[in-house]
């Protein structure tokens, strides 16, 4: 199976000027990528990518570890170059535009980016001051940030001393103190426990349905499946595919991926086959079922393990 | 019980062979240190290295006679001495540039030629380099004897007899004492010439400070430092004066300097390397994501690491002048000034430390070996002119040497930044300081540029 999923790359790749058509030209696109390309010396993290994002919109980039995710969010985020190819976010191109655009922008990174020697209301003070604000509007959106961290009570608190989950919160919240336009996230909710988690899905969600757009990313299927509109599924550097998660159950290598089986297309057949077993004697408990969004990754992704060390460079 | 031990240990190794920063540690750096001690004590590799190690002695001739150029050309011949014939011998002493100058005074060869004791030779000695002033005045003392061995017995005796006051009626007596005794005072040459050799060929123990010179010294010593003068060598040593009149400490201004210099290389590295923290942690990528950081991030850096410097060294001083009578408000702005560009230089070289390398561990490797070398061949352990010439000359590529004669020549030499008509200043090394802390903070830029915030 794990070849299954490379071989079909080329026939699963969305045509981006298809999917432009849609989208009301590039102009209106949140972020719009096209032939992206990135090597690490013998390592490509992008081979000719293609992206597009459309204004408050979340999409859940998955991928296997080694398969671009943070490269990509590295490069749309200013951080890094492209070695080839076009993109554009919110309308600037984050090579040359960096500064301006690092205005709009919000991004929550992997790491958890704080100094620990410093208390949350400190932490961000600094960032949000970093990001512009000044006086009375960083006092408020600093409060803000601890509010919605669930940290008012231990704002005076140094961050070496928060649990995993609440250097979580606090990490994420830093990120949207300048109230961004397109927020970048990268895998937030590593280590954190279900509450603390459940407490992140809602203050991205409430940023999501005032409009922000999101970029997911994230090895927790569920999360995607909770958060995201739109599911881009990548690896070694190249989408694999895109859509909704309906779109994507119903592509042909993932229905094929759920291996020998009785297709029936209604709930009225269902229940015939089963009656149908039971006249003959077997006891029979028949169920609809659908792929999930895990069965999905591996169907398109592989089975194999894959090799820490080829590993893309932050 | 000791299975599990042995366990341990096997696991212990093993990591710490996969350390390359302990490995270093543990290998490199003392081999490395060693090597850098043994050749600048004179040992050279393969215990060749005494050959190299010469002690500079100026030299200048009032007189400009044949007998004048003799002893120039004796003492030219003595192998642990360097000889450099110039002019105004005593400002040089005075200014740290020479640990010792001798001066020949006009009337020396006339005087040899008619037969009389000729004027004295004076010799001027930086109290503060006592390891080589001491070693030259063994060196010179027997080509003293050699060049005024005629006629060196009555004039010995008349110095003496003059020395001890004694009356007119008892000179006689103790004269023909002394006349008995003239003969061992070659054996005493003898020893003083072994001496000699062997001060120039090993490491000579350091001297007490200066102001204590002379309270703890055994009373045969007396013999010793009159022995110069017996045979026409006056020595003065150019203890420079303090506008409060307290006794200059050189072991004190050293230290004090030394410490300024050294540990100040150390913390600001250290500091510095937080940058590489920074970028382990993440912070520094959500730095670079804000948009008023740029490089920002590296200017604030040099700046903290400034204040930092400032800090440390104002309380390092503050200690000294309460404690050890260091003088440090004699000349305050000349120190103030070192002291910020010094400040300047050593952060830019803290992140050049910090550009330079990949990681805190690399870094903190890597520094310690050159800071502990530079602080070698500069001068923070022991004054320069003790090591060997190419020593020293290798010492003026390092930041330390720079600092260290800065700080040492406004401590304790009572220099200001500018030259006044009796002593030099410290404008060349504060120059020198702050362009090479311009050109390093200028490559830690473009190092910060391509490593850490290129996109």
């Amino acid at each position: 199976m794990p070849g299954a999923g490379l071989s079909i790359f080329p026939a699963m790749q969305v045509d981006p000027t298809q999917r432009g058509a849609s989208e009301a030209g590039a102009a209106g696109n949140a972020i719009e990528v096209r032939g992206l390309e990135k090597a690490f010396g013998d390592v490509e993290a992008g081979r000719g990518l293609d992206l597009v994002v459309r204004p408050g919109e979340s999409l859940g980039l998955l991928g296997p570890n080694g398969a671009g995710k943070t490269t990509t969010l590295r490069i749309l985020s200013t951080l890094l170059k492209a070695d080839a190819g076009r993109v554009s976010v919110l309308g600037l191109d984050p090579a040359q535009d960096g500064a301006a655009l690092r205005e709009r922008i919000g991004v929550v990174p992997q790491d958890i980016a704080l100094y620990q020697g410093l208390r949350a209301e400190e932490n961000l003070a600094f960032f949000g001051e970093l990001s512009g604000l000044r006086g009375a509007r960083l006092r408020e959106r600093v409060e803000w940030g601890l509010e919605a961290a669930g940290l008012t009570e231990r704002r005076r608190s140094l961050v070496s001393e928060f649990s995993g989950g609440m250097k979580r919160r606090l990490n994420l919240v830093a990120a949207l103190l300048h109230e961004p336009e397109l927020v970048f996230l990268d895998e937030p909710t590593a280590g954190v426990d279900p509450q603390s988690r459940n407490h992140l899905f809602e203050q991205v969600e409430a940023i999501h349905r005032g409009g922000t757009t999101l970029v997911y990313t994230t090895h927790a299927m569920g999360e995607v499946e909770r958060l995201c509109d739109r599911i881009m599924i990548m690896d070694r550097g190249r989408c694999l595919a895109e859509g909704s998660l309906e779109v994507l159950r119903d592509l042909e290598e993932v229905r094929a991926g759920l291996g020998s089986g009785l297709q029936l297309t209604s709930e009225a057949d269902l229940e015939g086959a089963a009656a149908l077993l039971r006249e003959h004697g077997f006891d029979a408990e028949v169920r609809g079922a659908s792929a999930d969004l895990e069965t999905i990754f591996l169907a398109l992704t592989g089975r194999a393990l894959r090799d820490e060390s080829q590993e893309i460079p932050s | 019980m000791i299975q599990t031990a042995l366990t341990l240990l096997r696991k212990d190794l093993r990591l710490f062979v996969r350390d390359r920063t302990a490995l270093f540690f543990l290998l490199v750096l003392p081999i490395g240190l060693g090597a850098v001690m043994g050749t600048a004590m004179g040992g050279g590799m393969m215990g060749g290295g005494s050959k190299s190690r010469k002690i500079a002695i100026a030299i200048e001739d009032l007189d400009r006679t044949p007998q004048s150029q003799d002893l120039v050309e004796a003492v030219r011949g003595v192998s642990a001495l360097r000889v450099e014939v110039m002019s105004d011998v005593r400002r040089l002493v005075a200014d740290g540039d020479r640990a010792g100058g001798l001066v020949i005074p006009e009337g020396y060869g006339a005087a040899l030629a008619a037969g009389d004791a000729p004027p004295d030779l004076v010799l001027y000695r930086d109290p503060a380099k006592q390891i080589a002033s001491q070693v030259m005045v063994f060196q010179l003392s027997p080509v003293l004897f050699q060049q005024t061995a005629e006629g060196l017995g009555s004039r010995m005796m008349g110095r003496v007899t003059d020395l001890m006051d004694l009356p007119e009626a008892s000179r006689g007596a103790v004269t023909r004492e002394l006349v008995g005794s003239y003969l061992r005072v070659e054996d005493i040459m003898e020893g003083v010439e072994a001496a000699a050799a062997e001060a120039a060929d090993t490491s000579a123990p350091v001297a007490p400070p200066v102001e204590d010179a002379g309270e703890s010294e055994e009373e045969g010593t007396d013999i010793m430092e009159a022995l110069p003068g017996l045979m026409g060598l006056q020595i003065e040593d150019l203890s420079p004066p303090r506008a409060d009149g307290l006794p200059r400490s050189a072991g004190a201004s050293h230290a004090f300097s030394a410490m300024a210099v050294m540990m100040l290389l150390f913390n600001l590295v250290a500091f510095a390397g937080t940058l590489l923290e920074e970028r382990a942690e993440g912070t520094l990528d959500r730095l670079r994501l804000t948009p008023q950081a740029g490089r920002a991030v590296l200017l604030g850096k040099v700046m903290v690491t400034m204040l930092l410097a400032i800090v440390q060294l104002v309380l390092l001083f503050a200690f000294g002048a309460l404690a050890f009578k260091v003088p440090v408000l004699e000349h305050l702005p000349a120190l103030a000034a070192a002291s910020l560009i010094w400040a300047f230089a050593a952060s830019a070289l803290g992140l050049l430390f910090a550009t330079a390398c990949r990681t805190r561990k690399q870094m903190e490797g890597l520094s310690t070996l050159v800071i502990l070398v530079m602080s070698a061949v500069g001068g923070a352990w022991f004054p320069r002119e003790i090591l060997p010439e190419w020593f020293q000359t290798a010492g003026l590529v390092t930041p330390v040497a720079w600092a260290m004669d800065a700080f040492h020549g406004i401590l304790w030499y009572g220099k200001g930044v500018l030259s006044t008509p009796d002593l030099g200043g410290v404008m060349v090394p504060l120059l020198v300081l702050g362009g090479g802390g311009a050109v390093m903070l200028a490559v830690a830029f473009r190092l910060y540029q391509r490593s850490f915030d290129s996109a």
